[in-house]
């Protein structure tokens, strides 16, 4: 497998002995590759043809000894993860620390070599290479998919608030259609004696449905513009317009939502802070919607100071998140929900979005809330922002 | 002349394949003459530091390939010549050398 494979570069002057551990290596171990030379002044040129990953290195060799062949091979940035190993008859322990290490070495290896001792030695070198490659490609494929959640979370997102656009036009759109209907009709002279105020009610019915759809599509069109500045804005307001635009959402499941907001205003971003709360305010409905019946499921949010934090709490009778899975939530990809069921951001993107953008934190607790007179089992998240905290870049 | 040099217990002992085994033994006997011409050459110029540096070299490829009486050999040239000592006889303990690797040869 290409993926398991280490290239080894042997360097020794004497032709005997690259042959000798050649087939040394070959016997004894797998998914090698190994390059030789004879030269070593051809070592670099061989190390920027191939992906060289451990160097067996003689030191008694002529033109360029091993100590300055390691010396050039660490001066080049690229190639400082490569493992020099000495190979060597000419060892003495003081010259090796002074030099070798120094010079970036990792390890030497005595000639006559001890097959078992070498090839143990090499088979960590490779299983020290292999992890840290395995490392890297891990770190890569999560910054990779970190970035197609986002997108996608994003994506789903933007679904739910076209989805939200129909709910609110469908209102507005009968009228029209009611109207228009009265006007044709009239028109065509089926209609007799009908008072000029009443026609020009049903005109005005026309003109203001259009003018209520047009601000539905101002509304969302605001949200999901990417808004690189930012600017002071007051936040119980922008909690009132997150909870409109779902408003029809929340009539539909009957969900009760209640306020108390203090009045706060902050400089920073308010779209993205309208992301987080509507993912928040999207995780209460879905969990209301699963657990509770219709005339059970209520949400208040809370906006108040304490000291220079802007603390905000959205509590539902959701029931509380299980124990086995309360430290779970703000880890990346996880969800309870379905397949596409679930809209808003995950709660590991608003734990991203917050801390990047507002310097906030979130935390989560079970806890008991009086909702119509009875205390219930809530879920409640706790965002805390600096109130005057110099919030960071988009 | 009790020297022998058997193949297969020198593959056996390397846990190597006997044509590996010949392969290195072609390679050793090619740069063991070139070593040996000149070690002799070193010889007769009394060049202690020539015969240091051949000796030493014979010393660690018979070793590789376990032929200990070359090796050995090789090793007890070394450090005579790394002393300087003029009472060893180099000559009768060259001839000797050449004798072992003339046995390989064949």
């Amino acid at each position: 497998m290409r993926s398991k494979q280490v290239n080894i570069l042997i360097v020794d002057d004497q032709k005997l002995n690259i042959e000798f551990l050649n087939i040394l290596i070959k016997k004894n171990m797998d998914n090698i590759d190994i390059l030789t030379t004879t030269d070593s002044t051809t070592v670099i040129d061989i190390l920027n043809k191939n992906d060289i990953n451990i160097i067996l290195l003689d030191i008694n060799m002529p033109t360029l000894d091993g100590w300055e062949v390691a010396k050039k091979i660490k001066e080049d940035e690229r190639f400082k993860n490569i493992a020099i190993i000495f190979v060597t008859d000419y060892y003495k322990a003081d010259e090796f620390k002074q030099k070798g290490f120094k010079l970036g070495a990792v390890d030497f290896i005595a000639k006559p070599i001890d097959k078992d001792q070498f090839i143990n030695r090499l088979n960590l070198y490779k299983r020290i290479f292999l992890q840290e490659k395995e490392l890297l490609l891990e770190i890569e494929k999560n910054k990779e998919k970190d970035k197609q959640i986002l997108q996608n979370e994003i994506r789903l997102a933007q679904n739910s608030i076209l989805e939200n656009i129909a709910h609110h036009w469908r209102q507005p759109l009968s009228v029209i259609s009611t109207s228009a209907s009265f006007l044709d009709i009239y028109l065509d002279g089926t209609l007799k004696n009908i008072p000029i105020e009443e026609l020009s009610k049903y005109a005005k019915n026309i003109v203001n449905s259009t003018k209520e759809m047009s601000q539905t599509v101002d509304m969302f069109l605001n949200f999901f513009q990417p808004e690189e500045k930012r600017y002071s804005f007051n936040i119980s307001d922008t909690i009132k317009d997150c909870t409109s635009i779902m408003h029809f959402n929340f009539l539909e499941k009957n969900i009760n939502i209640e306020y108390e907001l203090d009045d706060i205003k902050i400089y920073s971003y308010e779209n993205g802070f309208k992301q987080i709360l509507l993912s928040l305010l999207t995780n209460s409905l879905d969990i209301l919607v699963e657990k509770n019946d219709l005339n059970n499921r209520y949400i208040k949010v809370v906006l108040t100071t304490i000291k220079d934090k802007i603390v905000l709490k959205m509590i539902d009778n959701g029931g509380g998140i299980p124990n086995d899975i309360q430290d779970k939530i703000f880890q990346p990809y996880f969800t309870t929900k379905h397949q596409y069921s679930g809209t808003g951001l995950s709660l590991h993107i608003v734990k991203e979005l917050l801390s990047r953008c507002f310097n906030g934190t979130i935390k989560q607790i079970n806890t008991k809330h009086r909702f119509d007179n009875k205390l219930k089992d809530c879920t409640q998240f706790e965002i805390q922002i600096d109130k005057n905290g110099d919030n960071n870049e988009l | 002349m009790s020297y022998n040099i058997d193949i297969n217990k020198i593959a056996l002992k390397l846990d190597f394949d006997v044509e590996d085994v010949e392969m290195l033994m072609g390679i050793f006997v090619q740069t063991a003459n070139d070593t040996i011409d000149k070690m002799g050459i070193a010889i007769n110029n009394n060049d202690f530091e020539e015969i240091y540096q051949t000796s030493h070299s014979l010393k660690g490829s018979a070793g590789n390939l376990t032929l200990d009486e070359i090796s050995e050999l090789s090793k007890t040239i070394e450090s005579k010549s790394k002393s300087k000592d003029i009472k060893f006889d180099y000559k009768l303990n060259y001839d000797k050398l050449i004798d072992l690797i003339k046995k390989i040869e064949k």
